[in-house]
């Protein structure tokens, strides 16, 4: 029996030593479709960023660097930018690239259909022109500081016209066999399993890539995932599982590494999102005494495996615009049971002051339900939680208002204005999923999210994104928990895989391990 | 011939003994089963929701059967989750039991149009794929221990209607059931006094098959990610162990040998009441 | 056999029907909405609105059940919300897999199972000591939740002893073919067949154990026994032929067990088949969809108990189509 396994296991094997410059790559996250120009879904992203290009790229600190537009200008302060493109650049169908494309996908697709980019570029952004094939024009009411910062192929991914125009962008067949400029080419889909990406011979970036396949291999549960990656099935793994991190450190064909920001800069940070018409919650004592009673430490340890950093505020602590003299309402129960006695809400029979619904995804946020019950009972809050599932708890949250506590991973960009504005702005208030949810209402903050956009220096818009914490920091609309950072996992026969890009396999290459 | 015989009789007299042997088993497990469910802090003294200890403590010392990574008192979760399965396939049982034995008799005393209509009914319950009508519901109504156990028992009722009623149907046309008609019983008192009493040992022999299907299926909905995370539960344990497999055996072991146990306890029930309830079998152990 | 067969599947049709008109205001008119799916995690209130016309969500739930319903009618199961495609499309992609799995699966039940069963049955009258114990053994075995199970064979057949792969259809790097790729996809296949078919295993070798025991004790086989019959043959003529029946019966009514069961073994191997595509699509409530999955599903196990059915009456002269 045994020789027949080991007959076959050679066989399997000289397949795979016949073509070894495969790279296979796991998520647990199957994408419904690839245009990443119609969502901000981040299934999408993982496998379409290898697909497309945008006009500008990030680099590992999050600056512009060329990409589809080999140089741009700032013209009257910030109100145009002017790209000039690359020249030379084919659609993986042949197809010249050329300025039309990238005022169709702007025009056409983007600012319809794409969340951020709509609401960043929407109102503000006032024409595109192309004066020829290889130069675009973005022309705005006001100085957009942000816009370099929004083109890479996450944000604004630049879509074929040819395929596209007179399409229905979210039911093309195309988004099933996607057409791109990136380095690899839309090879095969196995739904439910996996997608082949072909090495693009006509790369514009000369030498690259460097890998002749890539394969998406889709695994839902992470144990299983792990444990492919221990046997090298699989070279490289988004997203060890919490538990598995530590025995996989045991494994000697295998490296982990932490990603201290996602592709294209973004951070997420979980956050509790307190009803503030709540008749408990609306009082500013009581929330104090909330954060108070929390112990972040402890989740960040126990829920998300040390993966991360305790949360202070809405902006990450890894971004220049963030303020390290916010106060950070320590774990003190003691302190917490002082401020919800003066708040007028004493112990009762029981022990317990008030109650209070969370409403949450265990599958998103796993036990952090039990912990913050266990925790909050100390103090005499009574938690009661509400398991429902993620679509459910955000129609309840978000939608319907139905709620005490809810809880998001909140995701933000390298610009505080992705992201955070819609958190806290007085203008965002409605039946929105992950719009200003704790529904608050502060001019102050109002007015300098306003300014903030305006303002093209770096350094006095870092004065006014801090003065900003402070306010929020003293108000206390969320409850900041954890800076989630995520580990990824690879064979160390791989190098070269760029993390913090959205086309991460650009520079790829696996030895022999 | 006669050797075979031999020593099947010789084999029934030590079959007895240990077919009580096995009875007791089942009355030790469904006694401490109890005794979880409803004194649970009696065998437990820790609080089972309490986070803080150190993180997968080992078995033995301060915490009997270790901690999980919140620091939690394994044994005391254990203790706690009995009575969370107990009580999730109980009830489930219990409704799948009333609506199925109201279905099955009515089905299978009246007949004509209502058993009609009410088998389609069955016929439609039974079509759906169980498991994913479950995960739709749940996902819809949300995972609370009286959900799953509503959505078990809604989903469950139709094999237990329709052994009662094929049970119904079978005595309806024996001659002692035919006689007291003839003699002018009404039909409720025919169904009540002469044939439910023949023909719900058949529906008991399910019992058990049925509280071991539901405290899988709500172990399976917890690992979906759709069960009911506020209290500690058998299924749940299992399912927030299994990434652990190799680090911390103790977090698999010990719910899932407690649900083997326990399901193992109500299998033996379950054949022991089907083979007392199934008038052949019983006739092949008088001979 | 053949008109008896249109009709039941003649007769499947309303119950289907009824079955997506259920399922329907069921999903519609729980919490939950494809547009937050669709907005993963933005906001943008002109956004939402233009989503909510596309889908029609901001009909009432009449008109889109109306509509829905008429479209079923004419054999048209929607587009697919979020992938954007048709539905019919994107289940058909998945059946094979699925088939595959549940094939296998049930083979192992069936072809394990039964002459388990039998050999407990006769067993039982030889060895009664030893069939206990075994029987003791098959019960035990059902206990194990599956996604346990899968994962235990995992950490056995594919870490530790390192013969099986973890996951997947086929392996992933290059795509062999002709006799390689079958083999590939039966090293693929043996864990997950495995998981699915081992409760149903039990499950078999105890209702044919049961069965072939009181056939065993009925006049017929005494007679035939005293008519100087082989116990050889006493077994297959009589035993067989009629223990049969109770198991294929069990596997027919339990075919919604190799679509939904196999939710969980999917999850855990990397399965492609229709019950990932039934989670997922539930949680990001594509309800046409959802429904679609749910239909297939259905209809799965309306030819499952019709096979089964044929399959009994074929066994057995006595019953009688209807």
């Amino acid at each position: 029996m045994k020789r027949v396994f080991c007959f076959v296991l050679v066989m399997l094997f000289g397949t795979v030593l016949a073509q070894n410059r495969v790279l296979v790559a796991a998520t647990n996250n199957e994408p419904p479709h690839l245009n990443p120009a119609i969502t901000t879904a981040g299934n999408v992203n993982t496998v379409a960023g290898s697909i497309y290009s945008g006009l500008v790229g990030l680099d590992a600190n999050a600056n512009p660097v060329p990409e589809l537009a080999e140089r741009w200008e700032v013209r009257d302060n910030g109100k145009t930018y002017v790209f000039f493109l690359r020249q030379g650049v084919r659609w993986h169908d042949g197809q010249p690239f050329s300025a039309a494309d990238v005022k169709f996908t702007f025009e056409e697709v983007l600012l319809k259909f794409h969340a951020r980019t709509r609401a960043g570029l929407e109102g503000t952004l006032t024409r595109i022109e192309t004066p020829n094939a290889n130069t675009v024009v973005f022309r705005f009411a006001n100085p957009y500081a942000p816009l370099l910062r929004r083109l890479d192929n996450i944000e604004a991914p630049i879509i074929p016209r040819h395929l596209y125009q007179g399409s229905d962008p979210l039911n093309n067949p195309v988004n099933q066999r996607p057409i791109g400029t990136g380095p690899f080419k839309f090879g095969e889909w196995q739904r439910g399993q996996q997608v082949v990406l072909l090495k693009n011979e006509n790369y514009w970036r000369q030498g690259f890539p460097r890998m002749d396949r890539v394969v998406y291999r889709f695994i839902p549960n992470s144990s299983a995932a792990a444990a492919a990656l221990e046997r090298g099935e699989i070279d490289y793994l988004w997203g060890v599982g919490g538990a598995d991190v530590a025995r996989l450190r045991q494994v000697q064909t295998v490296r982990l590494e932490r990603n201290p920001a996602g592709a294209g800069g973004s951070y997420c940070i979980s956050t509790l999102v307190p009803n503030l018409r709540n008749q408990y919650l609306k009082n500013p004592r009581v929330r104090q005494a909330f954060y108070h009673a929390i112990n972040r430490e402890f989740i960040l340890e126990r829920v998300n495996f040390g993966q991360g950093r305790v949360a202070r505020g809405p902006i990450a602590s890894t971004l220049p615009f963030f303020d390290p003299n916010i106060p950070s309402y320590a774990f003190d129960g003691e302190r917490a049971n002082q401020l919800l006695d003066a708040a007028g809400f004493p112990r009762r029979a029981g022990g317990m002051r008030f109650q209070i619904r969370f409403t949450f995804a265990p599958s998103n946020f796993g036990s952090l339900g039990d912990v913050l019950k266990d925790q909050l009972r100390q103090v005499g809050i009574d938690l009661v939680l509400e398991p429902l599932d993620f679509n459910a708890a955000v129609d309840k949250v978000y939608v319907k208002k139905d709620f005490d506590l809810g809880v998001a991973s909140l995701c933000g960009g390298p610009d505080p204005d992705i992201g955070v504005k819609r958190l806290l702005t007085s203008k965002n208030i409605g039946p929105i999923a992950f719009s200003n949810g704790s529904l608050y209402v502060n001019p102050l903050v109002d007015a300098l999210l306003d300014r903030a956009v305006q303002t093209v220096e770096d350094e006095r818009r870092i004065a006014i994104y801090r003065q900003l914490q402070q306010a929020v920091a003293r108000d206390l609309p969320y409850f900041w928990l954890v800076e989630t950072e995520g580990f990824r996992g690879y064979r160390s026969a791989v190098q070269g895989i760029q993390i913090w890009r959205s086309n991460a396999f650009e520079n790829a290459t696996v030895g022999d391990n | 011939m006669n050797r075979v015989q031999g020593t099947v009789v010789r084999g029934r007299g030590s079959q007895k003994s240990r077919l009580g042997g096995e009875m007791v088993f089942v009355l030790i497990v469904l006694a401490s089963l109890l005794i979880a469910g409803l004194l649970p802090s009696f065998l437990a003294q820790q609080d089972p929701w309490r986070t803080g200890g150190p993180a997968l403590a080992a078995p033995g010392g301060e915490y009997l059967l270790g901690t999980d990574q919140l620091g939690r008192d394994v044994w005391s979760r254990l203790v706690h989750g009995a009575r969370t399965s107990l009580l999730v396939g109980g009830l489930a049982t219990l409704i799948a039991l009333v609506l199925g034995g109201m279905v099955g008799l009515l089905s299978g005393t009246l007949g004509g149009w209502i058993d009609e209509l009410l088998m389609r009914l069955a016929e439609l319950v039974d079509t759906v794929p169980g498991l994913l009508l479950a995960l739709l519901v749940i996902t819809l109504i949300g995972a609370g221990i009286w959900q799953v156990a509503l959505v078990i028992g809604l989903t469950g009722w139709t094999g237990l209607a329709r052994v009662l009623r094929s049970r119904l149907v079978s005595i309806r046309e024996e001659e002692f059931v035919v006689g007291a008609r003839a003699l002018g019983m009404s039909e409720a008192r025919v169904a009540f006094k002469h044939m439910l009493p023949l023909a719900w040992p058949a529906l008991l022999a399910l019992l058990p098959f049925r509280l071991e299907g539901a405290i899988l299926l709500e172990a399976s909905l917890s690992f979906l990610g759709l069960g009911d995370v506020s209290r500690p539960s058998w299924g749940g344990m299992l399912q927030d162990a299994q990434p652990y497999l190799r680090q911390a055996w103790w977090l698999v072991v010990a719910p899932g040998t407690a649900l083997a146990i326990t399901l193992f306890a109500l299998s033996l029930l379950s054949d022991h009441l089907q083979r007392l309830s199934n008038p052949r079998l019983r006739q092949l152990g008088k001979a | 056999m053949f008109t008896y067969a249109t009709r039941r599947i003649l007769l499947a049709i309303p119950l289907l029907l009824g079955i997506a008109a259920l399922n329907f205001l069921l999903v519609s008119t729980a919490p939950g909405d494809p547009v937050i799916y669709l907005l993963a995690d933005s906001s943008d209130p002109g956004l939402v609105q233009t989503l909510r016309q596309r889908y029609g969500l901001d009909q009432p739930l009449w008109e889109r059940f109306g509509a829905y319903v008429g479209s079923l009618l004419q054999g048209n199961l929607g587009q697919s919300i979020t992938q954007g495609r048709p539905v019919l499309e994107a289940i058909l992609e998945r059946i094979p897999a699925s088939a595959i799995l549940a094939g296998a699966a049930l083979l192992i039940a069936a072809g394990l199972g039964i002459p388990l069963g039998l050999w407990l049955a006769k067993l039982s009258l030889y060895k009664p000591r030893l069939e206990r114990s075994t029987f003791l053994a098959v019960l035990l075995g059902t206990g194990l939740p599956p996604f346990l199970l899968g994962q235990l064979l995992i950490l056995l057949f594919a870490l530790h002893l390192g013969l099986l792969p973890t996951n997947g259809m086929y392996s992933v790097r290059g795509t062999p073919e002709g006799l390689s790729r079958f083999l590939d996809l039966l090293l693929h296949l043996i864990l997950p067949a495995l998981t699915l078919g081992l409760q149903p295993l039990a499950a078999i070798a105890r209702i044919t154990r049961a069965q072939a025991l009181e056939v065993m004790g009925q006049d017929f086989v005494t007679t035939a026994r005293a008519k100087g019959l082989s116990e050889r043959m006493v077994h297959i003529k009589h035993v067989l032929r009629n223990a049969l029946p109770a198991p294929i019966t069990l596997l027919g009514l339990s075919s919604g067990h190799w679509v939904g069961g196999a939710v969980i073994t999917e999850t855990v191997f990397a399965w492609p088949g229709l019950g990932r595509l039934a989670v997922e699509s539930t949680l990001a409530r594509d309800y046409p969809l959802v429904i679609g999955v749910i239909l297939v599903g259905a209809i799965g196990v309306i030819l499952g108990n019709l096979i089964a059915d044929i399959a009994v009456a074929g066994l057995d002269p006595r019953v009688r189509y209807e």
